[in-house]
C-alpha cells in the first residue's frame, strides 16, 4: 500500500501519461515580434504626448523625413530583435535571431582589418556561450556544436589576420590564448561529447597559434622577391632537390632569399659566404 | 535537485532583470515562458490564432504593469492571472449574456486536453475516479498535474492562500487513493 507522497507521484505519472489532444504549435517568432511591435508603439506614443505637452519640440515633417523616420522604425524593429536576442544560447528560439544579426554585421565588414574584429567579436560571443552552456549543464551535444562552431569562427579570424598587418595578427594570438585559458576552466566541468570537443578545440588553439605566429615572423611583404621566392611553385618553375628553380625559359633562379651573398660551388648549387666588407673610398667628392 | 535550484535561481534573477526593465532579459523570459503558457491558454480557447493573441497581450501587459510586480517570486503566479483575465475577456467579448460562473469555469478545460478516444481500462478508471473528486479538488489536482503549475501559481488563480491549496491537495490525493483503492477492491 502507497503512502501519499508515493501516491501523489503515482497521480503525476497517471496523469502526466493520459494521451493527450494535439494541439498546433505556437507561432513563437511571430508572438514575439507582434510584442516587440507594441512596445515599440508605446515607446513611440509616449515620445508624442511629451511633444503635445510641450515638453518636446514639435517637428513639421515632410515626406522624406517620414520615409526615413519608417526606415529608422523598420531597423529599430531589427534592431530591437536584436537586442532582445543577444543574451540568447544555442537552442533558444531567439539564436537565430542573433545569428541573423551577426550574419549583417559580417556582411557590412568591408575591409580585411574590420574582417578580423569583427570575426574576433563573434568568436568571443562563441566562447561566452560555450561557458554558459556548460556552466547550465546543458546537453553534451549542444555543447560539443556551440565548441564547433566557436572553432569554425575562430579559424576565419586566423585565415583572415594571418599574413595581414602585425596589430591584427597580436589581436588574433590573444583570442586563441584567451579561448585556452577559457576551454581550460570549464573541461572539468563538461562530460561525453562536450568534454571530447573542448579537449580538441584546446589541441587546435596550440596549433593556431603556431600557425600565427609562424606567420608573424616570417611575414612575407608582396612584390618583393622574397614573395616570389616562397611563391615559385605557383609560376610554370620547377624546383630541383638542390633547391633551385628553373622556369619554362631554362633561367635558373635561387631560392635564397635576395640579401643573402652568395657564390656557386662546383655543382652550380647556391653556397652563402660570409660578404667581404670594402674600405671606405679614399677619394672625396 | 542542485541543478533544479541553480536554474530556478538563474530563472529569478533574469525575471529580476526583466522587472528593472532589461528588455534582453524579457527575451529571455518570454523564450522560456512561451511554451507553456501557450498550452495553458489554448486549452482553454482552442484556437490557435487567439491563443497567440492572448499570449503576446499576455507578455504586452506583463510589460506595461512590471512595475506593479512584487519581486521574482511573484512573477509566475501573475503571467497566469493575467492570461487567465485575458481569457475571461476573450469569451465576454464573445458572448451577449454574461454568465459569471460560467466564464470563471473557463479554468475546467479536461475535454480539450485528454484524447478519450483510446484509453485504456485503467486509464478510464483513473478518470473516472477523478471526476468523482469535489470540483476545487479536480481543479486543483488538474491545474497540478496536467498544467504543472506550482501552488503558488494555482492560489493566485484560484484567489485562495497557498496554505488553502496545500490542503485542498491533500485532501485531493487521499479521496483519488480512497477511490482507487474501492474500485479495485471491487473487481
Amino acid at each position: 500500500m502507497m503512502d501519499n507522497s508515493e501516491f501523489e507521484k503515482f497521480i503525476a505519472e497517471r496523469l502526466a501519461k493520459l494521451p493527450r489532444k494535439s494541439i498546433p504549435s505556437g507561432d513563437k517568432v511571430s508572438v514575439w515580434l507582434k510584442i516587440q511591435a507594441n512596445l515599440r508603439q508605446t515607446r513611440l506614443e509616449a515620445v508624442r504626448t511629451r511633444r503635445i505637452l510641450g515638453l518636446v519640440p514639435a517637428f513639421h515633417f515632410g515626406r522624406l523625413v517620414i520615409g526615413a523616420l519608417a526606415i529608422v522604425i523598420a531597423l529599430g524593429a531589427v534592431g530591437a530583435a536584436g537586442k532582445a536576442s543577444e543574451g540568447s544560447l544555442p537552442g533558444d528560439t531567439l539564436y537565430s535571431v542573433k545569428r541573423a544579426t551577426e550574419q549583417v554585421e559580417t556582411i557590412f565588414a568591408i575591409n580585411p582589418e574590420s574582417k578580423v574584429k569583427i570575426g574576433i567579436k563573434h568568436a568571443q560571443t562563441r566562447l561566452a556561450e560555450v561557458q554558459s552552456l556548460v556552466e547550465q549543464n546543458k546537453q553534451p551535444d549542444v555543447v560539443a556544436q556551440a565548441v564547433a562552431d566557436l572553432k569554425s569562427t575562430t579559424e576565419q579570424v586566423i585565415n583572415a589576420a594571418s599574413g595581414s598587418q602585425p596589430e591584427l595578427v597580436d589581436n588574433a594570438v590573444q583570442l586563441v590564448n584567451q579561448e585556452k585559458q577559457v576551454l581550460a576552466t570549464v573541461q572539468d566541468k563538461a562530460a561525453g561529447d562536450a568534454k571530447t570537443a573542448i579537449q580538441d578545440a584546446i589541441a587546435s588553439s596550440a596549433q593556431s597559434l603556431d600557425k600565427l605566429q609562424g606567420s608573424d615572423q616570417g611575414a612575407v611583404v608582396k612584390g618583393t622577391a622574397t614573395e616570389q621566392a616562397g611563391n615559385a611553385s605557383s609560376t610554370n618553375a620547377t624546383i630541383s632537390p638542390s633547391g633551385k628553380t628553373t622556369d619554362k625559359d631554362g633561367v635558373i633562379q635561387s631560392n635564397m632569399q635576395i640579401q643573402d651573398v652568395t657564390k656557386v660551388d662546383q655543382n652550380g648549387n647556391p653556397h652563402p659566404e660570409n660578404p667581404t666588407i670594402l674600405s671606405e673610398p679614399s677619394v672625396g667628392f | 535537485m542542485a541543478r533544479d535550484s541553480d536554474n530556478q535561481q538563474n530563472v529569478q534573477a533574469l525575471v529580476q532583470k526583466a522587472l528593472q526593465g532589461d528588455e534582453s532579459a524579457f527575451g529571455q523570459i518570454y523564450d522560456l515562458y512561451f511554451e507553456k503558457l501557450y498550452r495553458f491558454v489554448f486549452y482553454r480557447v482552442n484556437h490557435k490564432e487567439a491563443a497567440e493573441d492572448l499570449v503576446s497581450e499576455t507578455f504586452i501587459r506583463i510589460w506595461s504593469s512590471r512595475s506593479q510586480i512584487k519581486g521574482a517570486g511573484a512573477f509566475n503566479a501573475w503571467v497566469y492571472q493575467i492570461a487567465r483575465n485575458l481569457v475571461i475577456d476573450y469569451y465576454r467579448a464573445r458572448k451577449t449574456i454574461v454568465d459569471l460562473q460560467e466564464l470563471e469555469n473557463v479554468l475546467e478545460y479536461e475535454d480539450n486536453v485528454v484524447d478519450r478516444t483510446n484509453l485504456d481500462f485503467e486509464q478510464k478508471t483513473f478518470l473516472a475516479a477523478l471526476d468523482k473528486l469535489g470540483s476545487d479538488q479536480q481543479l486543483v489536482i488538474k491545474l497540478k498535474f496536467l498544467d504543472e503549475l506550482e501552488n503558488e501559481e494555482i492560489a493566485k488563480l484560484l484567489d485562495k492562500t497557498e496554505g488553502a491549496i496545500r490542503v485542498i491537495q491533500h485532501r485531493a490525493i487521499a479521496e483519488l487513493k480512497k477511490l482507487l483503492e474501492n474500485t479495485h477492491d471491487g473487481q
